[in-house]
């Protein structure tokens, strides 16, 4: 059997938009900054350590932009004050609705280079539970997320050096604070 | 035997007559795909920024990049089956897009660099002016012995590349990527290395066919790896083939086809430029297939 030109142009179509429509028949196909983990929005589990000590735990590098503060909250078990507080939202009235991906905005007045958003949460949740999360150097946290690390969690030396250089002090920042509507939410869907 | 080697030639050049009426025609299926695909991923990538300003093109996917990109699975393959989770940017579609290219190359080789690659596609275009300009001397600058090292390199980055993903679990390769640079470059989120790499892919398109898919794409390389057992095989016919290069002329990835019996060169993309069909003057003397051409094949 030979392969024309006709033909490899038809099984290049074929196999690639055929393989996107049979993914997306299964609904598996996914572009957006939803998560590896199984559902949509605050229905999304998401996924677990495999292996080691933390093996079925839930990972919090899989924490996506899309995740509220309640969703959050209710997976690590985190009292949710206690993430408003870190975040400097302690004032806002539906906080179980804020979602990470409004942190940005939020944090937007921030000098260049530095930035709070959703990989914030990440290490917030990770030092908090003493789950393993890749530090980055990129990465800031609030103050008084430092201050709640520092006073609950059990930090090793590294992480403890990391935060110290790591804290934005938010006091007097204008946090512009505003709750992603899930209408809106779409509009946010793609990172 | 005289009168035979005749016949011979006369059935040839009744066969090459054939193949040269249809050369022209059958070539533009390729351009066809090739323009089909770079449109397709342009407008995603416009609409993906049209959809940050609160405007999106209806019917079209406003995915970012990454998210349409199969090397994009691959880069996260590690962090996937160690933590469960993909590089930050990287989503299910990219690693649904890296098995469905897979198939692809265990199919027909890479294909998809030699058919759909919008990157590809960008610089084989801009090789047609070079290929004025310099004529024979066209694809010919690179001295062959320091050619025959450089092909080598782009499996060097792809070890670089998957090192470092793995160890940052971050995109970090998107800062010296001209395919997204490419289609990113109006957003002001590309990285001034990814643009410097993207303007010397482009001087260098106009000397060279095709020059970061030999010397420096990581995704080329892991498909490449593919032509070592690919199901279907560009095969050259010993018996009637006129050792006239033409083959080897064709040959974007400058494999010298009229040497080899079966191409299973890793560089080869597929792009059937070589065959009978496209530039060969012997009807069934190159061919994309499977099993053994009557005349026999290495
Ligand atoms: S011309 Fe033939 S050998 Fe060269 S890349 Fe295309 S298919 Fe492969």
């Amino acid at each position: 059997m030979k392969i024309n030109n006709w033909l490899m142009g038809l099984l290049v179509l074929v196999l690639i938009f055929g393989g996107i429509g049979g993914s997306i028949a299964f609904n598996l196909w996914n572009t957006e900054g939803g998560g590896s983990g199984q559902g949509s929005g605050d229905s999304r589990v998401p996924v677990t350590f495999k292996v080691g000590e933390f093996a079925g735990e839930y990972n919090p590098a899989d924490i996506r932009g899309s995740y509220s503060f309640g969703h959050i909250s209710e997976l690590w078990e985190i009292p949710l004050t206690e993430l408003g507080t870190a975040f400097g939202l302690g004032a806002i009235e539906n906080l179980a609705d804020f979602r990470c991906n409004d942190l940005e905005a939020a944090y937007a007045n921030l000098e260049e280079d530095v930035e709070i958003g959703t990989d914030s949460v990440r290490v917030f949740v990770a030092l908090y539970t003493g789950l393993p999360y890749l530090l980055s150097d990129t990465t800031y946290l609030p103050q008084p997320a430092v201050d709640i690390l520092k006073a609950k969690a059990k930090l090793v030396e590294e992480q403890i050096v990391f935060l110290d250089s790591h804290s934005v002090d938010i006091t007097g920042i204008q946090i512009g604070v505003s709750v992603t509507s899930p209408k809106s939410q779409q509009n946010m869907k793609h990172q | 035997m005289a009168a035979q080697e005749d016949s011979n030639e006369t059935g040839r050049a009744g066969k090459t007559r054939k193949g040269a009426s249809r050369r022209k025609r059958k070539i533009s299926i390729r351009t066809f795909v090739q323009i089909f695909f770079f449109a397709l991923i342009a407008l995603i990538a416009i609409n993906h920024s049209l959809e940050k300003q609160g405007v999106e093109i209806a019917f079209l996917s406003s995915a970012s990049l990454h998210a349409v990109c199969p090397f994009g699975g691959v880069v996260s393959i590690y962090q996937y089956f160690t933590a469960g989770t993909y590089v930050h940017k990287i989503h299910e579609s990219a690693f649904i897009l890296m098995y469905i290219v897979f198939a692809l190359a265990l199919l027909v080789g890479p294909a998809f660099c030699g058919w759909a690659c919008p990157l590809g596609s960008f610089q084989e275009w801009l090789g047609k002016p070079g290929r004025k300009i310099f004529k024979k001397r066209f694809n010919k600058f690179v001295p062959p012995k320091l050619d025959s090292y450089l092909r080598y390199l782009r499996y060097a980055v792809l070890i670089w590349v998957l090192y470092v993903t793995a160890t940052t679990a971050t995109l970090f390769f998107a800062d010296y990527d001209p395919y997204y640079a490419l289609f990113n470059f109006w957003t002001g989120e590309v990285a001034v290395s990814a643009l410097i790499i993207l303007g010397v892919v482009i001087v260098a398109s106009l000397f060279v066919e095709r020059p970061f898919c030999k010397y420096a794409c990581p995704y080329g390389a892991v498909l490449g790896v593919f032509n070592l057992f690919r199901i279907f095989k560009i095969k050259r016919n010993v018996a009637t083939c006129i050792d006239c290069k033409a083959c080897d002329r064709a040959c974007p990835m400058n494999i010298d086809v009229s040497e080899s019996g079966t191409v299973r060169d890793h560089q080869c993309i597929s792009c059937l430029k070589c065959t009978s069909e496209n530039s060969c003057p012997v009807d069934d003397t190159v061919e994309m297939m499977v099993g053994t051409l009557s005349g026999g094949d290495r």
